[in-house]
């Protein structure tokens, strides 16, 4: 039941990609998915296409891995695909019966927005997939922190965000241990109505909280013992570096984009 | 007979790059009435061989007979529920009701019985545990101590009556005095039910002397199994694999190292007292 939850794992590795600065990485990321809304031809689909290919291939990620990543939008896509064909019109028509038609514009750009989607999806969660989550909140408190001034808590934030991503794989884990123990004593958590369905999930979800709250409070009293008093003055044991490399890269992706964008590829 | 397993191998995660193979290949017997330890480190495959037991986990390969019903994809998870009770690690982090009464009656609801008998279920698997029924049943049973939470936890399985118990790490947290009262009542409530006692462990000091047999696992497999004066008089084995002796057995083994003539599988401290008292009264003859 839990194994679906597995999207944005963190895959070690020591690619191209992988070992980009983790800053330049969402900078990336980011440039990536304003320009896949910006272009609309076909060639302009293939070029993203490539570069979301090549770096999947470049950073050796399962094929599996990826795929499973898109499983939670599997219903989306058939959704936006359904949409498109039928109220989508222009082009030749392609089918009709009574007042449903379905023409070839509709098609078209029902194939191009769900393909997209899976480009959107599948290339955000190379981010995660090749970025520590520690070197992601990192990364997400430096760009954060310019805000400041203007009463951004850059430092609380990210640290919240990694104690709950470090939080995720331990409360799934009790969820399914909790689950077990209602399930031997003859909980059923997979039949009946919806109402019925909510019902059971009592005996899982008290628990589960209660468990959270202990651990909240236990995490809070030992980072509290080791003299832990918010973002002050707190130096890092890992400092990341923008190198030449890195900007490179970004200035280089950038303007390839750009120029494509220019010549409206 | 009670359980019978026949090359049962179980492998989490298949196909991923996390696989690990948790069983290799065990084989057991159990048989009705039986007390048995299960020890290993953590890792070993204990706890998960005891998931199979009443079909938590089904085997990747293999297979199990539990009370006669054969585990599998397909099995009817009902009534091998009813007649295997497992406790898991710290069961007090699964209570969730209001009261102590209503949380040992979940089970029992569960499997529809009629109030009455729920009722006097409660009634009995807490005493079973010792808790006084009357003064806790309409307590939270958040405001427990641990202790009590243990055994709350526990009369939630035992009121289901299983015809084989499995407690993994019963006594885990627990100190000296509540652990031993629990280890007895446990004792008690076999010998009244007859019923088959599986209790897991990393160590085995506590309960060396309640169970008839014991069975260590490592690396998913089943390393050696006897009687715990057999198992334990194997130290030097047990240690390879990551496992202490009770402090009486180091002892004896200790001595018999120095050619000490005693018998290293005595797990009574009085009997033990007795044997080197024996051997520093007349025996010198038998270094």
């Amino acid at each position: 039941m839990f194994k679906a939850a597995a999207i944005g794992q963190y895959y070690p590795g020591d690619s191209f990609f992988h070992r980009l600065e983790p800053r330049i990485k969402i900078g990336l990321i980011a440039i990536y998915v304003i320009s896949l809304f910006l272009f609309n031809t076909y060639r302009g689909y293939l070029a993203m296409s490539l570069f979301t290919l090549a770096v999947i291939i470049t950073s050796r990620l399962p094929y599996k891995l990826l795929l499973r990543g898109l499983k939670p939008l599997y219903f989306i896509l058939a959704f936006t695909l359904v949409l498109h064909i039928f109220l989508t019109k222009g082009g030749t028509v392609l089918f009709q019966w009574r007042k449903i038609s379905i023409e070839s514009q509709g098609v078209i750009s029902g194939l191009m927005m769900a393909w997209r989607l899976v480009l959107l999806v599948m290339t955000s969660s190379l981010l995660t997939l090749t970025t520590s989550p520690i070197a992601l909140t990192d990364a997400i408190e430096g760009l954060l922190s310019p805000l400041k001034p203007i009463g951004v808590p850059a430092h609380e934030l990210a640290m919240m965000m990694t104690i709950a991503l470090r939080f995720i794989p331990t409360l799934l884990e009790e969820a399914e241990k909790i689950m077990k123990a209602q399930m031997a004593r003859g909980a059923d958590f997979e039949s009946g109505n919806l109402i019925q369905r909510a019902k059971s999930m009592i005996p899982l979800l008290v628990p589960l909280f209660i468990s959270a709250f202990r651990r909240a409070d236990d995490l809070a009293l030992a980072m509290e013992a080791r003299c832990y008093r918010g973002g002050k003055g707190r130096t890092k044991m890992r400092v990341h570096k923008i190198t030449g490399k890195d900007w490179f890269t970004l200035v280089a992706f950038a303007g390839t984009v750009a120029v494509l964008l220019w010549l409206k590829f | 007979m009670s359980i019978i397993a026949v090359n049962l191998t179980h492998v989490y995660s298949p196909d991923t790059p996390w696989t690990t193979k948790a069983l290799d290949q065990v084989n057991l017997e159990i048989q009705d009435g039986e007390v048995i330890g299960l020890i290993g480190h953590t890792g070993s495959g204990k706890s998960t061989l005891v998931q199979h037991f009443n079909g938590l986990l089904k085997p990747t390969a293999g297979t199990l007979h539990v009370q006669g019903i054969e585990v599998t994809k397909g099995v009817n998870l009902r009534p091998l529920r009813q007649k295997v009770g497992l406790v898991f690690q710290y069961p007090e982090h699964q209570l969730f009701e209001e009261n102590v009464a209503l949380d040992v009656a979940f089970g029992l609801k569960n499997i529809g019985l009629p109030r009455e008998e729920i009722q006097q279920r409660v009634e009995q698997a807490l005493s079973a545990v010792g808790i006084d029924y009357q003064r806790f049943k309409d307590r939270s049973p958040f405001e427990l101590s641990g202790g009590q939470m243990r055994r709350v936890a526990i009369a939630g399985v035992l009121a289901m009556e299983p015809e084989v118990l499995i407690l993994d790490e019963p006594t885990a947290g627990l100190d000296p005095h509540t652990r031993k009262d629990l280890l007895e009542h446990l004792r008690r409530v076999q010998k009244e039910r007859g019923i088959t006692l599986i209790i897991v462990s990393h160590s085995m000091d506590d309960i060396a002397a309640m169970v008839n047999r014991i069975l260590v696992m490592d690396k998913g497999k089943i390393a050696a199994q006897g009687s715990p004066g057999e198992i334990f008089s194997q130290g030097e084995k047990l240690r390879r694999i990551g496992l202490d002796v009770p402090p009486l057995t180091q002892l004896l083994l200790a001595l018999r190292a120095r050619g000490i003539d005693l018998p290293a599988d005595i797990l009574d401290l009085e009997e033990a007292r007795a044997a080197i008292g024996r051997w520093l009264r007349g025996g010198k003859g038998n270094v």
